[in-house]
């Protein structure tokens, strides 16, 4: 029994790490903060997202802010790096939706 | 060739070009020339009331670093300064102060030119302007995309 039970928690802790969800900032920069009403949102994200799967879970019934978000024109960070629209999010901690820039 | 001293500022508060020109100046003596540029809110005739500008914390910072750092890998440069405003801006504020330092001309001038037309199109920055006709978000036009389309083709061409 002594040899046994730490395997056992060993699965356990295993299977809750594939449950968890991962507490994120999203956040929206431009006319995306205005589209989305406000700039942060807090969302508690499964693991290995597709950016599309997170764009349907983070604007819900918000169809205007989805296709806002889906423009091609938009730049995603995650966790502060650019990254293309294929990338698989795992357990970021900050996910940024980025318009076009209009500095100078 | 010692490695230029490179700098930016995203600037929360008001920012004194003169101040700053004759501050880079004195840090760069002895360089043979410096080249200066400062933007400042247009006023439009009195149509614009205010700009305002939004930052991505530590992400503008570093991508504007990024740019700089192109720009100490083009031309042989002393010093370069970028000093960015972030925050509500009334009209004919200073909104960016650009200072490159370098042995000749040229390069001083290529490196602000470089800088500020990357700064166009390549600084994270979002801009909302409020005039009279109420408030709209400003996006790179298609002469700021050509702006910086040159310095590819002059690269190609060199």
């Amino acid at each position: 029994l002594i040899a046994v039970a730490p395997r056992r928690r060993l699965i356990v802790a295993c299977r809750r790490r594939a449950d968890e969800r991962v507490k994120t900032r999203i956040l929206f920069f431009g006319r995306l903060r205005d589209a989305a009403g406000g700039g942060e949102r807090l969302a508690r994200l499964a693991r290995g997202l597709s950016i599309d799967a997170l764009i349907d879970e983070i604007t819900g019934v918000d169809t205007a802010l989805a296709a806002a978000l889906r423009d091609p024109s938009v730049n995603i960070a995650v966790d502060q790096r650019l990254v293309p629209r294929s990338t698989i999010i795992d357990a970021a901690r900050e996910i940024a939706f980025l318009p076009p820039y209009s500095g100078g | 060739m010692p490695s230029p001293d490179i700098r930016v500022i995203i600037a929360a508060d008001e920012v004194d070009p003169d101040a700053e020109a004759a501050a880079f100046r004195r840090a760069h003596a002895e360089s043979g020339a410096v080249a200066y540029f400062v933007g400042q809110v247009r006023a439009e005739r009195g149509a614009v009331e205010a700009l305002t500008l939004e930052q991505y914390d530590g992400f503008t910072q570093h991508a504007i670093e990024k740019i700089a750092a192109d720009a100490a890998s083009r031309w042989p440069l002393d010093g370069l300064l970028v000093i960015h405003r972030v925050g509500v801006l009334k009209a004919c504020a200073p909104i960016v102060f650009v200072a490159a330092a370098a042995a000749h001309r040229r390069a001083a001038f290529d490196a602000v030119d470089f800088m500020v037309d990357y700064l166009k199109t390549e600084a994270p920055l979002w801009k909302r302007e409020r005039s009279t006709s109420g408030d709209a978000w400003i996006e790179p036009t298609a002469e700021d995309h050509a702006g910086k389309a040159r310095w590819r083709s002059k690269v190609e061409a060199d």
